[in-house]
């Protein structure tokens, strides 16, 4: 039943509602007023409470009584996550053989070559052939897009199953953790706001970040030793590796960071440079510049590739390994939802209380190391940023299999059976290959790798090529994947692939994947199988093409090249974080094409820049631009355009600015995204951007 | 120099974005429409974009953002609510400049913004539509800031609000907390009750009678004991089951007639109620015409009672009665704030959102390889195919034209069928809309024979008045169980294509009238764009497809290739909607 509150009550809300709009109000003078309404201030933070188990379930499983013994099952009710677990229906009740359970995330589930070839499988094969006389049962729990949270709980759910050993392969989803901490917890997004705002050190982000990731760790291994030691349980951590050679940071992971001064500018002037240098050889040059770039802007990734381009091609393997691994760690800047990776606290804070918590250890950055003999581990080893080929599967599981040996009975692992002898089908591998490229190119890695992984399909499986035709022209379609019908050739093909779902766009997202078109295309000519690219290339002017009616160049087909997305305020416009932004413009017809745009430069605070207008290279105009939305109407010359795609870009003013990201009057409101906004700059932002092919400039204004 | 306003609805549920171009109406529509989200609440940003694109306006040319709340006010009455889902992290996130930050850095919009409180762009939305030079407005819905229920009076340009009941005693939500109690979905579930009362007996109205005490001139008052919508957890208290005697129904149960009999109540009171007021404000005002909006507005029956059993002669209710609609009224008061001007136009169509033509549908025709057939340039025979098939008993999903503002399809995005077939409305309600068995279907007419088939005397263009079905001829499948319909009059002025697929059905059956129910089914929005028809076609059983000129019938499909789309778009929602699912966090 409700009460009807009183006409005081009403004249204090709305006080406390006039205060918070004034914007300029005090944390003690608002946090009175919200007292006085009768709401209670949050209790001393504490770390966020890990969920318990309470409904008996091990993840999709659920017990069931058969001949008096408790099976697990696969429950009807979970079915929309099977295809995130094992193709397993039940696990049995424990026998006299030793039971080993393996938790984890997509690696832990061989993403791409799961449920064909699991790292679980691999393992149990690998135990059960090399060990005389002991049979070991190995049981997969391993979920895709599990978190630290979910692991946490899992873990616990599966000591019912009395486990002798349990192996924890994970750590690359843990970015979603600290995420989630960091947008829930108004305190800690204050004291990131005080450090990095207030003393305008954006680079000290990280340390805090890592201060709260280290000790939201340390409580995850101090919980499971504790239940460890209680079940008598070994536990056994399996520290994953990441591509370094072959994943390069996405055109998001680059967004501009809003550096004090003309910072902004030294750095997009040396990275020009770098640029320049690289594509000539003049490497040890080109370092100088790449190490400008970091000392300049610390946080972006881009500084570090580059020189580890350059430390590369002088052979310095352990200098490019540090900037590459310091590349990847630009990952807890959030600028974009970038990809699953092990960054270096996640590894650090492992191995330092891996004696503390009896915690045995399979350090793959080792292992691999010395597997590559101190080469950096790349294409070979991964299909991406962190799932692992065959091959990368083979050498972890081995790797593995010695430590289980040696902690449950004190053996080695005999020679019989080489890991390197259990591989998958070649049609597993065709697959999964194909879907690596497709993979790669959704998250913006470049032509060379795509065709490899292309090449590498085609290699295991001719029959592939039906199916990169059928990719390919789906999305040269404008149609939404899921209602071309070769989207339903595809899935007749894949319909018992679990990564399926690779085939669809995201939402409003689709694009023409161009480099992974031509990728699949320049693989089937190089295969012998033929040349399909100018079917593509028809279909895409018939579907896309510039005409005489008006065409959205802000329409995703135009410009997404990654599906990655910037973690701050996402506007209803488009917007560019990097200094060029770059449009496709595929034009079938012979004539001039008019192009209309509205945009602004919100960073260039010091009044009127220049954004400069190049259609394949040659400049057709330079545009004054503000902080305010400006109209503007271009004319491109017919002999400036080629028949097919046209490379039109916008070449932004280089910000300026004399302060630093600022710290707002108030920090009541203060949220992830707001920081985010304050903390990476915005080059330009275009609100309407339309073509319209014509016969000349002269007939159109007739 | 053009003036052009963009009005805006958000926050709260049903998200619309409109412009007004020198007082012209010439885009509407909701967000929910784009982003395929029933009810959207969030910012209209599709809606916005699309506006401008109508318009083919820059956002440097927009004058004024006229939004349809005050949201510091909205704020101090949640805040003095008590809300129990107030905690300090939430409180943390209300900042009351919220909107004005999102209108600047979601939308980029740089001029100037006006606030208009709730109520007053309710009527406004009403009035500045109407058509009428001078009328009293009456709005009525759950809540604004502060006001649930206003009287006001409109001369010319001038409107303004004299009287107002405040939160928490509230009609509208004495509605949606018996709605919540018959198992319904709150804001979206209202009009669901007003289609069951018909078929119930008001036995417990004494009962509702409690629930609602009437007060001196516009008042009234909620007794409180039966509600606990204050605190956020539910809309009524275990009183209120004391009160009816009988158990709550639970979401998706069987209905039973104690619940018919109880909407059948609430309709009762309500009635009561509203005609009450409404006599009380022709009193205060003198007025000749009433302009109605708010949520509560579109029980078009109990407009019917009241422009039927009320003091008022002319009744004018805004088809988008509800918040969606309210960007209509704010606009409209910075129009006549800005220029000094108002608008006498009458709203004639709500055809306000996007087209879709041939450059967009034949490549998706293509890229699906459906069998089609290709009217371009014989759309006479694309309407008299279609007026055959629909006389053959086939239902039809029909694509034409701009998509509709409001909750109402109206003939762009429409389900149409034979309204003389006495199996229709189960079948259709079962298999196409997949909906409760109840739900009524309503009528479309040619406006010059809706006095023949119907007890109506003018024009009924937006659905949203009951009248007597007076038909010679049998119309099971449109009328209601009380011998009533919701008729919709259909002219060629505003939709020559949908008037001329009417009248071909006429010259074939002899009957000018078919069932038209929206395009849609249950718990999704009403299809925009050509991949949503056609995906909704696929899903459901829809015999024919029209697409503008292009024309499918499921039966000349294989049935092998159908099936496979439909379970790929049945199972599109998590991967399609959520990255993280195909990205792997």
């Amino acid at each position: 039943m409700s009460i009807r509150p009183d006409e005081e009550r009403k004249a204090l809300a709305t006080m406390l509602a006039d205060t918070l709009a004034s914007g300029s109000a005090g944390k003690e003078q608002v946090l009175d007023l919200f007292t006085a309404l009768g709401y209670e201030l949050p209790a001393n933070r504490g770390t966020v409470k890990l969920p318990e188990t309470t409904d008996h379930a091990i993840g999709i499983y659920t017990p069931s009584l058969i001949d008096g013994e408790i099976y697990y099952r696969r429950n009807e009710s979970f079915r929309a996550r099977w295809d995130r677990f094992a193709d397993i229906d039940s696990i049995p009740p424990k026998r006299t053989s030793k039971r080993i359970v393996l938790l984890g995330e997509s690696v832990a589930r061989g993403f791409l070559l799961d449920p064909e070839y699991t790292p679980a499988q691999l393992l149990s094969t690998l135990l059960n052939s090399n060990t005389a006389g002991e049979e070991l049962e190995v049981i997969d729990l391993a979920e895709t897009n599990l978190s630290l949270e979910g692991l946490e709980k899992r873990y616990r759910e599966c000591l019912v199953l009395q486990p002798d050993m349990i192996i924890l392969f994970a750590g690359n989803n843990w970015r979603t953790d600290i995420e989630v901490k960091l947008q829930r917890d108004p305190l800690v997004q204050e004291q990131l706001a005080r450090e990095v705002l207030g003393k305008q050190h954006i680079a000290g982000m990280k340390g805090i970040i890592e201060e709260v990731f280290a000790s939201m760790i340390d409580t995850f291994l101090a919980g499971l030793h504790t239940q460890a030691v209680r079940q008598q349980v070994k536990l056994l951590f399996v520290v994953p590796e990441y591509n370094l050679m072959d994943y390069r940071s996405t055109a998001g992971e680059r967004a501009l960071t809003r550096l004090k001064g003309n910072g902004s500018q030294q750095w997009i002037q040396a990275m020009s440079k770098a640029k320049d240098l690289i594509s000539v050889g003049e490497m040890a040059e080109a370092a100088i510049y790449a190490a400008r770039m970091t000392v300049l802007d610390p946080t972006h990734p881009l500084g570090y590739e580059l020189l580890a381009d350059c430390k590369l091609a002088q052979l310095d393997l352990p200098g490019a390994r540090i900037d590459l691994e310091t590349a990847r760690d630009c990952g807890l800047y959030f600028r974009t939802n970038s990809k699953p990776r092990m960054y270096r606290v996640i590894r650090d804070t492992i191995l330092a209380k891996a004696h503390q918590y009896q915690l045995q250890i399979v350090d793959l950055p080792l292992i691999f190391s010395h597997h590559l003999r101190n080469e950096l581990p790349g294409r070979t080893l991964f299909f991406d940023y962190c799932h692992l080929t065959a091959r990368g599967l083979q050498i972890a599981m081995e790797a593995v299999a010695c430590q289980v040996l040696a902690v449950l009975y004190g053996k080695e692992l005999s020679p019989g059976l080489p890991a390197a002898a259990i591989h998958p089908d070649n049609e597993v591998n065709a697959r999964a290959h194909l879907l690596a490229a497709i993979h790669n190119a959704h998250w913006g890695q470049g032509y060379e790798i795509l065709f490899y992984h292309c090449m590498r399909s085609l290699d295991y499986g001719q029959d592939m090529k039906e199916n990169m035709m059928r990719y390919c022209d789906m999305v040269t379609r404008r149609t939404s994947n899921m209602l071309c019908a070769s989207y339903r050739e595809l899935l007749l093909d894949f319909r018992h692939s679990r990564h399926f779902h690779a085939f669809r766009s995201h939402v409003k997202m689709k694009g023409f994947e161009l480099p992974l078109v031509t990728a699949m295309t320049d693989a089937l000519k190089h295969a012998g199988i033929g040349d399909p690219s100018e079917q593509f290339d028809t279909l895409r002017l018939e579907e896309h093409g510039i005409t005489d009616s008006p065409i959205n160049l802000l329409s995703s087909h135009y410009h997404v090249r990654s599906y990655d997305y910037y973690q701050g305020t996402r506007p209803a416009y488009y917007q560019s974080r990097e200094p060029v932004s770059s449009f496709q413009l595929p034009v079938a017809v012979s004539g001039p094409v008019m192009l209309t745009l509205t945009l602004r430069v919100p960073a260039q605070e010091i009044g009127n820049g220049s954004a400069l207008v190049r259609v394949n290279g040659t400049m057709v105009q330079t545009i004054m631009v503000n902080a305010s939305w400006s109209d503007h109407v271009i004319w491109i010359a017919a002999d400036q355009l080629v028949q097919g795609i046209n490379e039109l870009t916008i070449e932004w003013p280089i910000p300026f600015s004399d302060k630093g990201p600022e710290l707002p009057t108030s920090l009541l409101f203060i949220s992830s995204n707001t920081m985010l906004d304050k903390l990476f700059w915005v080059a330009g932002e275009i609100i309407r951007f339309s073509a319209i092919a014509t016969p000349s400039k002269k007939s159109y204004i007739a | 120099m053009s003036l052009n306003i963009i009005g805006i609805s958000a926050h709260y549920h049903d998200a619309a974005c409109c412009i007004l171009q020198d007082g012209v109406l010439t885009a509407a529509v909701q967000e929910e429409r784009f982003t395929r989200k029933k009810n959207d609440s969030r910012l209209p940003e599709s809606a916005f974009l699309y506006c401008l694109e109508e318009a083919s306006l820059s956002i440097t040319d927009i004058h004024c953002i006229a939004y349809y709340e005050e949201p510091v006010k909205k704020l101090a009455r949640q805040l003095w609510s008590g809300n129990k889902n107030i905690d300090f992290a939430t409180f943390l996130n209300r900042d009351p400049n919220f909107v004005e930050k999102q209108l600047r850095n979601r939308l980029g919009y740089e001029g100037p913004i006006h606030y208009y409180s709730h109520h007053l762009s309710h009527a406004a939305s009403s009035y500045y539509y109407s058509g009428f030079t001078n009328a009293a407005t009456l709005t009525v819905d759950g809540v604004g800031e502060w006001a649930t229920t206003t009287y006001g009076i409109a001369n010319g340009k001038d409107l303004s609000l004299f009287e107002e009941v405040v939160f928490p005693d509230s009609i509208g939500l004495l509605y949606s907390a018996i709605t919540s109690y018959l198992g319904f979905s709150v804001n979206s579930g209202e009009y669901k009750v007003m289609g069951l009362a018909p078929y119930g007996e008001a036995r417990f109205a004494d009962k509702i009678r409690e629930m609602i005490i009437s007060g001196p001139d516009g008042q009234y008052q909620l007794d409180l004991r039966y509600f606990e919508f204050l605190e956020g957890n539910k809309m009524y208290s275990s009183l209120l089951e004391e009160l009816l005697g009988v158990a709550a129904r639970k979401k998706d149960t069987k209905i039973l007639q104690v619940h018919t009999d109880i909407a059948k109540s609430l309709q009762v009171v309500l009635e009561e109620i509203l005609l009450e007021k409404a006599i009380y404000l022709h009193e205060k005002t003198g007025m000749e015409n009433l302009c109605m909006a708010g949520g509560v507005a579109l029980n078009c029956v109990a407009n019917s009672r009241i422009l039927k059993d009320g003091p008022f002669k002319k009744l004018f209710v805004q088809p988008a009665a509800g918040d969606a609609g309210c960007c209509l009224g704010a606009a409209a008061l910075a129009h006549v704030s800005l220029s000094g001007e108002w608008m006498e136009r009458r709203l004639e169509h709500v055809y306000l959102g996007p087209a879709y033509g041939e450059n967009s549908i034949r490549p998706l025709l293509d890229a699906a390889g459906l069998k089609h057939q290709d009217f371009t340039g014989r759309e006479d025979e694309l309407l008299r195919q279609t007026a055959e098939k629909i006389a053959e008993g086939k239902v039809i999903g029909w694509f034409h034209g701009r998509l509709e503002f409001g909750p109402r399809s109206l003939g762009a995005r429409s389900i149409l069928a034979d309204p003389r077939n006495p199996e229709m409305r189960d079948r259709i309600n079962a298999m196409v809309k997949l909906r409760e068995a109840f739900r009524p279907f309503a009528p479309a007419i040619l406006v010059t024979e809706a006095g023949k088939f119907f007890d109506i005397d003018h024009a009924s263009p937006f659905m949203l008045e009951t009248c007597q079905v007076i038909a010679d001829i049998a119309l099971p499948a449109i009328t209601h169980v009380d011998g009533s319909a919701r008729v919709q009059t259909v002219t060629r002025e505003t939709n020559a294509w949908f008037a001329g697929l009417l009248q071909a059905f006429y010259e074939i059956t002899g009957c000018p009238v078919l069932l038209n129910t929206s395009f849609n089914v249950r718990d999704m929005p009403i299809v925009c764009s050509p991949e949503d028809a056609l995906a909704c076609f696929i899903t459901t059983n829809i015999d024919c497809l029209v697409l503008e000129n292009f024309f499918l019938e499921k039966e000349d499909l294989d049935a092998g290739i159908t099936d496979l789309i439909s379970s790929i778009i049945l199972e599109k929602t998590l991967p399609e909607l959520s990255p993280n699912v195909y990205t792997f966090i």
